[in-house]
């Protein structure tokens, strides 16, 4: 038995549930009404998602692997949205630290080579007008309080 | 009948203001430009838009989302017709005779009927939208909370079941989305559960950043991880009205197509997708020459378009009259309602009957707005097809970054969108349907407290939900929704069996 996608993420929402389930035993049913508490929904639901993680695990276990729905996922097709998810943990830790202005620009070039797009110069122009852009309008125009980090001290 | 015209006479004093006027043209052209460019939908669109609303009038902000709705449905048939590839889901059906009546140098009047068919949908709809609300707000204010908790469970399970390839998968997605909705204190007594003792849930989970993740974000990360390449149909395109014949051909297609769509589109779970594909299997039957269909006729490209745009209105049924969403846009839109501080259901058209009618005005607007800036902007559409992915996605990706921060000021809320991006991303990947987890997000909290309070009410008794027959046939629905797939195995097997 070969671990494809729907196993792995059956197998994975089956472990959720029990997770769930542990967890919200834990908590204090606390009602006085006559009704359920505050884990009943939980645990309904952790033991739901046991059962029907546990179907789709073993429903594709007893399934040909080449049935529809199955994604290949090669070591090719993942190394851009890879790069990418890096690209945006970085600019979710930089963002207040360094600032809407100073964190979007580099991440900005980052992600649009990553997507494929070659010309440098297109490269700078598109990072550097789009940040300006985003922050006149959304923060300027729209009053969206977005951080500017190490410029704070040059704006006030 | 004079009540109804005076409720709609309001609704046009609001929707004809300046201010709304302006809102319905930008959401219907965003809306068609989105429809346009494959990949973005109007889920997307609508979900990283919401946060821009905060500073705007609701009435206004909901015109203008409800906008960008129905026009992506007008947009999507552009793509479909001339580079083969479906705007939105909506839209795989137009591709059957769409493309072909383009490669056969019919792209004009193939182009043309998808904008009058969605036209006469999108009337059509809105109303039938209006005959049909106030008789169901009248029920559902009798409603107490062992109807609303069916009702809900009965959204989810349609919703859950009819999207993605398989029954459990949806309904997977659907209980993993309520179960994030159970993060954060109780409805009832406040208690925390599974916060970790992060401070930033305890009010739960935000519903923007973990919609932006599981559709744009992953969206984004999908279209990374597959080449894209966009071959746009060369020739120019010319007279975009159709001709007599197609007039002819599509007589009754309208009139049935936007039938099928309105009833599809009201029906929890159901969707613009499904209407599309029941219109055209419809069609197919009722025709004359159903061999021919797939080759370049004009009703194939008529009957998808109509049902789709017809649907989106039809679905603006559950959620106006009962606040349950039956898509995954109206899910969005149900919470960008709870954001602005409104309680979407029956007390809606009471409370707010400015906001409600002047919604249902507006649409009749966007539908002539529509009509009138899709035929000649569709040069303008066709250029905007030519804009690289490359280009498009990473500026899509700075726009959700500003928009979920834009919400709360709060860089946790950046990481729930990640994360929930590579989730999402995960779930399309293998065929998991994204938009119950919204729904099941958005409901938990609603579902939770009415099912305790009824059975607050009841003292404990659970046969509340089998004693009050609205509740009970709901449940029933719901029930019998579960049991089907496994009914029809049976009865197939039957019949395999019972010849020999």
């Amino acid at each position: 038995m070969s671990w494809d996608g729907d196993r792995i993420v059956g197998a994975s929402a089956a472990a959720l549930g029990l997770g769930t389930v542990v967890l919200a035993a834990g908590l204090r049913e606390g009602t006085a009404t006559g009704g359920p508490g505050s884990r009943f929904l939980p645990i309904l639901l952790g033991v739901l998602m046991m059962l029907l993680g546990g179907v789709i695990a073993l429903g594709r276990a007893r399934t040909p692997d080449d049935s529809p729905g199955t994604a290949e996922t090669t070591g090719s097709g993942l190394a851009r949205p890879l790069a990418m998810v890096g690209a945006m943990g970085c600019y979710a830790l930089l963002f207040e630290r360094l600032g809407f202005l100073v964190a979007t620009a580099p991440v900005l070039a980052f992600l649009l080579a990553v997507y494929g797009e070659r010309r440098w110069s297109v490269v700078l122009a598109l990072s550097v007008f789009a940040t300006i852009a985003t922050y006149v309008v959304f923060g300027l125009g729209l009053k969206v309080p977005l951080p500017l980090g190490a410029l704070e001290r040059w704006a006030y | 009948m004079s009540d109804l015209l005076q409720h709609l006479g309001l609704g046009f004093a609001v929707a004809l203001t300046p201010v709304n006027l302006l809102y319905c043209l930008i959401g219907a052209v965003v809306g068609t430009a989105i429809g346009v460019l494959p990949g973005i939908g109007p889920v997307t669109t609508v979900a990283m838009l919401v946060p821009f609303t905060f500073g705007m009038d609701p009435t206004a902000a909901l015109i203008m989302l409800a906008g960008i709705y129905y026009g992506s449905q007008y947009g999507g048939s552009t793509t479909a017709i001339l580079i083969n590839t479906p705007g939105e889901t909506s839209s795989v059906m137009t591709c059957l005779d769409g493309y072909q009546m383009a490669r056969q140098g019919r792209a004009g009047p193939a182009l043309g009927m998808a904008a009058i068919g969605s036209f006469v949908a999108g009337t059509t709809s809105v109303v039938l939208l209006m005959l049909v609300a106030r008789p169901l707000v009248r029920v559902a204010l009798e409603f107490g909370p062992a109807e609303y908790f069916a009702i809900m469970v009965l959204a989810l399970l349609t919703l859950g079941g009819l999207t993605g390839e398989s029954v459990a998968k949806g309904l997977l997605t659907g209980v993993f989305g309520l179960l994030l909705g159970t993060i954060g204190g109780d409805p009832l007594t406040g208690t925390p559960r599974f916060t970790f003792g992060m401070p930033s849930l305890l009010d739960g989970l935000e519903f923007l950043p973990v919609t932006i993740g599981l559709f744009a974000v992953a969206e984004v990360l999908s279209t990374a991880s597959r080449a894209l390449r966009q071959e746009v149909y060369a020739a120019p395109i010319r007279g975009y009205l159709p001709s007599r014949a197609d007039w002819h051909a599509c007589r009754w297609t309208l009139p049935r197509a936007s039938l099928i769509g309105f009833v599809v589109g009201v029906l929890p779970g159901a969707g613009a997708t499904l209407a599309s594909i029941l219109a055209y299997l419809a069609e197919k039957r009722a025709s004359r020459y159903p061999e021919r269909f797939g080759t370049g006729v004009i009703e194939g490209v008529a009957a998808p378009e109509t049902a789709n745009n017809a649907a989106s209105g039809g679905a603006m049924v559950p959620l106006l009259t009962l606040g349950v969403p039956g898509s995954g846009t109206t899910a969005v839109m149900l919470g960008a309602l709870m954001l602005w501080g409104l309680r979407p259901g029956p007390l809606l058209f009471e409370k707010n009957p400015q906001l409600v009618w002047g919604l249902i005005a507006s649409m009749y607007i966007g539908n002539v707005v529509l009509l009138i800036l899709n035929l000649p902007l569709i040069r303008l559409w066709v250029q905007l097809l030519r804009v690289p992915t490359r280009i498009l996605m990473p500026l899509i990706l700075l726009f959700c970054f500003t928009g979920t921060y834009a919400v709360s000021g709060n860089v946790f809320d950046l990481w729930v969108m990640v994360v929930f991006g590579v989730i999402g991303l995960i779930l399309q990947r293998y065929g998991f349907p994204i938009a119950p987890i919204v729904l099941g997000l958005i409901l938990a909290p609603m579902l939770e407290t009415h099912f305790r309070r009824a059975l607050i009410i009841s003292r404990g008794d659970y046969g509340i939900f089998w004693q009050r027959p609205i509740a009970a046939a709901l449940l029933a629905a719901a029930i019998l929704y579960l049991l089907l797939p496994l009914l029809t195995w049976a009865w197939r097997r039957r019949r395999r069996v019972a010849p020999a």
